[in-house]
């Protein structure tokens, strides 16, 4: 009896036990509003076989049908590799470059580092779709910065073909990625160095540690978190590139630059297959959820445990 | 303690609250659609034809293009229409379908929308656009001056569901000057084609082609595979990419591509006579909607060596043809005042007009041979020849399905080594249900 009483009083109003729920209440409401429910929708929707502006009917419902077609779908799979390459290789160039600015700007005069530092921000301040465009200026045989440096060094468009060929294109887009995208990690990079408590460095200046010594045993291990959170922003928003791509090469050449996104927002768009467009989409909210949510969720567990 | 409960009590509160002003909101909003778009020109059109309606002033009219030069000089024209006020929502090409879609099937942000052929079938069959044989009969409109293959095109089950207006196709621009100074003349065969591009490509440039992944360049091959007599579909209505002719035109393509100007490859029409236009290039395969900017001397250096003429065919000259049409939206608040405008737009008067100032090629017969517009319009007669036997690409509702794996499969020929017999084989298979039904 008096157990069953304890349980009732579990919620009591009195001891304020209610006030954690209410107070997580609108978050859960905007959560579910927000992000389930359309999720849910979506899923629902990638089971017919509707077009664009199309009334859905019972008629259209076909099951995994689109499922089924996205496996025999050569252009989802080649589309998912070159959305894959394009997130490993943007996010570990933006990490690399990142860290070395970041790390080579600390260590020179603080007003020269600040001026630079604001020098190197400007690109993140750009819309992706601008920056597409600059890109394919630069990119252009005839007028564009990048054959004229590469004509110094007697390179030309047969040489390096650029965005023209199905072997570069892909590098191309890269590049122009890790132009717009490195500040974000030269920003959060630089915060996570300088919060490194002093003491550290002198004492491994004390004991005779070189300073690439002192980057790979003390600076790094200590921005790991940091890097948790950019692998996570930057990496999910790689695996969703779209703007950049669309407005460099629309896909092309022959789909060797096609991201998972551009294909879903083509059969959406183009060809007017909303069915179809949300089973693409939902494969690839999976690839997000395989290559990054399921690290940083790893990565949490074994914070709590280690705690 | 009691801090605790006052707090708890105000937030509980606070939240059904704000739960019933949600639910408030969502009634307020799917109640009336319109108001809830305050700014846009669909919210604002629907306020201005309530108005309308009740004060007796002049109807609103919203209507949906693509967004250029054209469209600029169109708002223009449409400054001097008298009967309603009448606002242009131009945007980017490539978002208009789209647009248009969820205004026709949801919003009714528009009452009149500008549609390529390709796209009527659909719209059609979905019943988005309203039949106007009861306003052309009403408002006595003489279909007559049309091209009879326009009209033909925008009529389903007898009912015309369109106003044709503007065609354009694809046709060659060269420089005169350039040519000239090469001992080139303008190519008149297929083969003499070719070794003028392979000539300019030996000497540093080479043909200018939209050859970027995209629509251009399935226009392109239809317009190779038309001239060669050729056709998507077999006569049983069954697509067939390997046919003789097609596998013609796909390699015409490739060997195009082969001596092409840098950059080709992932250039589309804007680019191409942006090329010529800038003497980049001595010459290439432009379509005719922007072929109005060559005269224009702050975009074009070309203003008096611009020449134009058919692209040959293997065969006979054949061109591929797309054309757009006013239709009215059938979710239109105020139908019939969108289709006088379209009627007004598409009057020999007013296309004579807009041909003046921007050289676009009218669907209104007579306008072909006008003195005035022939000697306003240089690539006029070239435009002429190549519509003489032009077709369109295939309208049918599955025929939609082969153009973005048809341009992905000419970018690979382009930009790669593999025959093209064995890339259009791999096309074959993969579009094999598409049927011209």
């Amino acid at each position: 009896m008096n157990n069953m009483l304890k349980q009732r009083k579990c919620f009591d109003l009195e001891r304020g036990e209610l006030l954690p729920f209410l107070l997580l209440l609108p978050t859960v409401l905007i959560v579910l509003i927000v992000m389930i429910v359309p999720l849910i929708y979506g899923f629902i929707m990638s089971l017919f076989n509707y077009d664009l502006g199309a009334k859905v009917t019972a008629s259209d419902f076909i099951g995994l049908g689109n499922y089924v077609e996205m496996l025999g779908d050569a252009t989802v799979w080649k589309s998912l590799v070159n959305t894959i390459t394009f997130a490993v290789c943007a996010t570990v160039g933006d990490l690399v470059i990142g860290t070395i600015i970041a790390v080579l700007l600390l260590a020179i005069r603080p007003r020269i580092a600040r001026f630079l530092r604001g020098v190197f921000t400007m690109p993140l301040l750009i819309s992706p779709i601008i920056v597409g465009l600059i890109w394919r200026y630069m990119y252009d045989p005839y007028s564009g910065f990048i054959y004229w440096v590469l004509g110094l060094f007697g390179v030309g468009v047969h040489q390096f073909p650029g965005i023209t060929a199905q072997s570069t294109a892909l590098l191309c887009v890269i590049i122009a990625h890790w132009w717009q995208v490195t500040p974000f990690v030269l920003i959060v990079v630089t915060a996570g160095l300088v919060s490194i408590p002093m003491d550290l460095y002198e004492a491994a200046r004390i004991d005779g540690a070189s300073e690439t010594r002192t980057f790979f045993s003390i600076s790094l291990p200590l921005l790991t978190k940091v890097y948790m959170v950019i692998l996570i922003i930057s990496g999910v928003d790689t695996l969703k590139v779209f703007d950049i791509v669309y407005s460099l090469t629309q896909g092309g050449p022959a789909n060797s630059t096609m991201s998972i996104s551009i294909y879903a927002y083509k059969n959406a768009f183009e060809m007017t297959r909303m069915g179809y467009a949300m089973s693409i989409s939902l494969l690839a909210m999976l690839v997000s959820f395989i290559m990054f949510g399921i690290p940083f969720i790893k990565f949490n567990s074994i914070k709590k445990r280690g705690r | 303690m009691k801090k605790t409960r006052v707090l708890t009590t105000i937030l509980a509160l606070s939240v059904i609250v704000t739960m019933f002003a949600g639910c408030q909101n969502t009634t307020a909003a799917t109640g009336t659609t319109k108001e809830s778009t305050t700014g846009d020109t669909g919210g604002a059109a629907a306020q201005d034809t309530t108005t309308a309606q009740t004060t007796g002033e002049k109807p609103t009219i919203v209507l949906s293009r693509w967004a250029g030069p054209h469209a600029d000089d169109q708002k223009t024209v449409l400054a001097k229409y008298p009967d309603a006020i009448v606002k242009v929502d131009d945007i980017d090409y490539g978002n208009l379908k789209q647009k248009q879609i969820q205004s026709m099937s949801s919003s009714a942000d528009y009452d009149l929308v500008w549609a390529q052929e390709i796209w009527m079938p659909e719209y059609i069959s979905k019943g988005w656009l309203m039949p106007l044989d009861e306003f052309v009969a009403k408002d006595k409109v003489d279909l007559s001056i049309y091209s009879p293959a326009m009209v033909d095109m925008n009529k389903v089950d007898g009912k015309l569901y369109a106003m044709p207006t503007f065609a354009q196709t694809l046709i060659l621009t060269y420089n005169k000057e350039w040519f000239e100074k090469e001992g080139q003349k303008v190519p008149t065969t297929v083969d003499e084609l070719i070794a003028v591009a392979k000539y300019f490509k030996e000497k540093g440039t080479g043909i200018a082609i939209p050859a970027g992944q995209g629509q251009p360049s399935a226009d392109i091959f239809a317009q190779f595979l038309y001239s060669a007599g050729g056709d998507y579909f077999d006569k049983d209505g069954k697509i067939n990419l390997t046919s003789p002719e097609a596998l013609y035109a796909a390699n015409l393509w490739d060997e195009l591509c082969e001596y092409s100007i840098d950059g080709s490859l992932t250039w589309q029409h804007d680019q191409v006579s942006q090329a010529i236009r800038e003497e980049q290039a001595p010459f290439g395969i432009t379509v005719t909607g922007l072929s109005g900017q060559d005269s224009m001397p702050d975009v074009s250096k070309i203003v008096d060596k611009v020449g134009y003429a058919v692209i040959p065919g293997s065969k006979l000259v054949s061109g591929c043809v797309s054309y757009w049409s006013w239709a009215v939206a059938a979710n239109s608040k105020n139908p019939e005042a969108a289709f006088k405008v379209a009627a007004w737009l598409t009057s020999a008067e007013v296309e004579k007009e807009q041909a003046m100032m921007n050289g676009q090629i009218s669907a209104v017969s007579s306008l072909a041979d006008d003195a005035e517009i022939v000697a306003k319009i240089p690539y006029l007669p070239a435009t002429n020849e190549t519509l003489k036997n032009a077709k369109t690409q295939p309208t049918s509702a599955s025929a939609t399905a082969i153009f973005e794996p048809l341009a992905a499969a000419l970018s690979e020929i382009a930009s790669s080594d593999k025959p093209s017999a064995d890339i259009f084989a791999g096309l074959q298979e993969q579009l094999k249900d598409v049927t011209n039904k």
